[in-house]
């Protein structure tokens, strides 16, 4: 395995599969709630479970969330120009032929959906308690409509991004899934998609 | 109205008097009834009456939860003009008091009651009603019957016990 | 099934709240305990022991005449009803074929959306966190009977009947608002006014929160549009330009 490299620790990949699980769940039962789905309710045994289940989960998936913090912000804060073309020229993904600029640790696509799913994802949690806890307050009315207005709204933005995400990480970028399972990436895999990160970590 | 009287001579007084100067009768009732009437420890007219939710002294109503939620506590209604003066805000406790005896309320203060222009004074009435009292509710929260204040005397014309209008102070309990 | 409505004439009610302890009554809800607030009025608010209550507005007084209107306060029973736009449980508000907002607790399952959601602030939630509220005694309509509290008014301030017939009812020389015939869709509750609604303590134009609208009709959708938009979007990536196989990624050099 001396041609492998390391992309994410054993605590990385555990935490995006919680973070991949109680989003399935969250979304599934998101919704049911929706659109009264008579189905995802039984599921969950009942909309009152389901009502409990997705509020644990939504603790599960916002505590995962903040872990990726030490994982991927910074990274995913540094912009540069290379940043600027890649996105001009749509990430290499609509043509074969397209050259891409080189890319460190995560690409721009790849910053771009961390800082969506970040945004959201704080938005997202922040609204759910305030509406699970409904803190006494004069105008509680006012805040827990603003934050049904934005959980929603953030969920829009979630359920777009995610399958893309999904679609990106396995059948665009064949070998990228194994990430998720293994942590660790051909060198050969990692040159032609990540130098920068290559060169840096002098593989 | 002759000097002398200082009530109404043509009340039924229920006590008794005897001598020259119509001392009270000794064991024969109350001499409050006559001789602090007049008295400017008590300046304001009171009235008493009773309300919808409890039946009488509220003896029997005032064990029925539904009677007690609805009205739980013994009030006064006072003008907002007596309530400026005395320094008083809707839903403070108040005290009344008579010559006979004193009791808190919770105070109402409302337009429904209007000071009276009378020979040019001013003259405000309070008003308050009986059914709360003695054993219940246990904890005391509902105050004591207004007939704690109220003289024992007969009205003029029909000698029904006159709880209607005597004479009381108010004051910030 | 005609739809059923009734119409409350706050000038008719003498506030004995009658109307109060027979919804108890029917309803089986227990008394809180209250404290005297300076005002007739109790409970201060409506509660999950209490479906309907008597406010007591008094008007400043001009030349002495004192003005003190007994408005009842309930849920409205609206066509288009805001607590059951936002609830997320199926079945825990529902319309019975009269008209009435009903509510069932076991498929409540407590998040108190729906007092977000009603333009009047009526549900209220009980020690479970399950929604109370007035259901129109939907359990008493359903066999032919009239509301509890409207039974029991003493003066007709609160009268139950056909909603076409109610509204022609109510035009009586004096009153000159009808209140609830075309807001909400129309409500289950109409007001006899005899002056501004503002007076009385209601809303002049209620309205569902415009938040809740835009969520209904445009975010409702987008979920699901945008969830399939980017599984469609991905396929059709998949199809027209395929994979960045590894061995066609380009190097920059
Ligand atoms: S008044 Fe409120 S609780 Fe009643 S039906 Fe209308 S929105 Fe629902
Ligand atoms: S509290 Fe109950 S009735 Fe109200 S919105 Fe939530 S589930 Fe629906
Ligand atoms: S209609 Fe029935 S539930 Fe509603 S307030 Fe009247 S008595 Fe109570």
């Amino acid at each position: 395995m001396s041609n492998m490299v390391r992309k994410a620790s054993v605590f990385e990949i555990l935490n995006h599969w919680s973070l991949a699980v109680s989003f399935f769940i969250l979304t599934v039962s998101g919704f049911g709630f929706l659109y009264h789905i008579e189905g995802v309710g039984s599921i969950f045994g009942g909309f009152n479970q389901m009502k409990t289940i997705h509020n644990w989960a939504g603790v599960v998936f916002s505590v995962s969330l903040f872990f990726t913090l030490f994982s991927y912000i910074v990274e995913a804060l540094s912009i540069s120009g290379d940043d600027i073309a890649w996105i001009f020229k749509g990430g290499g993904y609509f043509s074969k032929k397209t050259v891409v600029p080189p890319q460190g640790k995560l690409n721009t696509g790849q910053k771009l959906y961390y800082l969506t799913v970040l945004i959201a994802g704080i938005a997202i949690t922040a609204t759910g308690l305030v509406i699970w806890l409904r803190p006494e307050m004069a105008d509680i009315r006012k805040w827990i409509l603003l934050s049904h207005l934005v959980h929603n709204i953030s969920f829009v933005f979630m359920v777009i991004a995610i399958p893309l995400h999904i679609y990106l990480a396995t059948l665009a970028n064949p070998g990228t899934v194994r990430i998720m399972f293994y942590g660790t990436v051909p060198v050969e895999w990692a040159r032609k998609r990540h130098p920068k990160w290559v060169q840096k970590i002098g593989a | 109205m002759n000097k002398k009287h200082r009530i109404n001579p043509t009340i039924k007084l229920f006590y008794g008097v005897e001598g020259p100067n119509d001392k009270p009768k000794k064991g024969g009732g109350l001499p409050e009834d006559v001789f602090v009437s007049g008295d400017a420890k008590f300046p304001y007219v009171a009235t008493t009456y009773r309300v919808s939710e409890h039946w009488q002294t509220g003896v029997l109503t005032r064990h029925l939860p539904w009677m007690q939620e609805l009205m739980p506590q013994q009030f006064v209604e006072i003008s907002k003009e007596l309530a400026a003066e005395k320094g008083v805000k809707n839903g403070d406790k108040i005290n009344v008091s008579s010559a006979r005896g004193k009791v808190w309320a919770i105070a109402m203060v409302t337009d429904r009651f209007k000071p009276f222009k009378i020979m040019n004074s001013t003259v405000h009435q309070v008003g308050l009603p009986w059914c709360f009292g003695w054993q219940y509710p246990e904890d005391g929260s509902g105050g004591d019957s207004s007939n704690l204040l109220t003289p024992t005397i007969g009205d003029a014309n029909t000698m029904i016990p006159e709880t209607k209008a005597f004479m009381v102070n108010v004051e910030k309990a | 099934m005609t739809r059923k409505a009734l119409l409350i004439s706050p000038e008719a009610c003498i506030g004995c709240r009658g109307c109060q302890i027979a919804c108890k009554e029917w309803n089986q809800l227990p008394a809180t305990k209250t404290i005297n607030k300076g005002t007739v009025e109790n409970p201060p608010d409506l509660n999950a022991n209490l479906y309907n209550k008597i406010r007591y507005v008094e008007l400043p007084s001009e030349a002495n005449m004192v003005r003190w209107l007994f408005v009842s306060q309930r849920c409205m029973h609206c066509e288009d009803a805001g607590c059951m736009k936002i609830c997320p449980a199926p079945g825990a508000l529902y319309k019975t074929k009269e008209g009435a907002v009903a509510f069932n607790k076991d498929k409540c399952i407590g998040c108190k959306l729906c007092a977000a959601g009603c333009p009047f602030n009526v549900p209220r939630f009980d020690e479970k966190d399950k929604i109370s509220k007035c259901h129109l005694c939907s359990d008493r309509i359903t066999e032919g009977l009239s509301p509890a509290c409207a039974k029991t008014c003493p003066t007709g301030a609160i009268q139950y009947g056909d909603r076409d017939g109610i509204i022609s009812d109510s035009k009586k020389p004096g009153y000159e608002k009808l209140y609830g015939q075309a807001d909400l869709g129309g409500l289950g509750v109409l007001y006899a006014f005899k002056d501004a609604p503002k007076l009385y303590g209601l809303d002049e134009k209620p309205a569902i929160p415009e938040s809740i609208v835009f969520w209904h009709n445009v975010l409702k959708p987008l979920a699901y549009i945008g969830l399939g938009g980017a599984v469609a979007a991905s396929l059709l990536h998949y199809v027209a330009f395929g994979p960045k196989k590894d061995e066609e990624v380009k190097k920059d050099e």
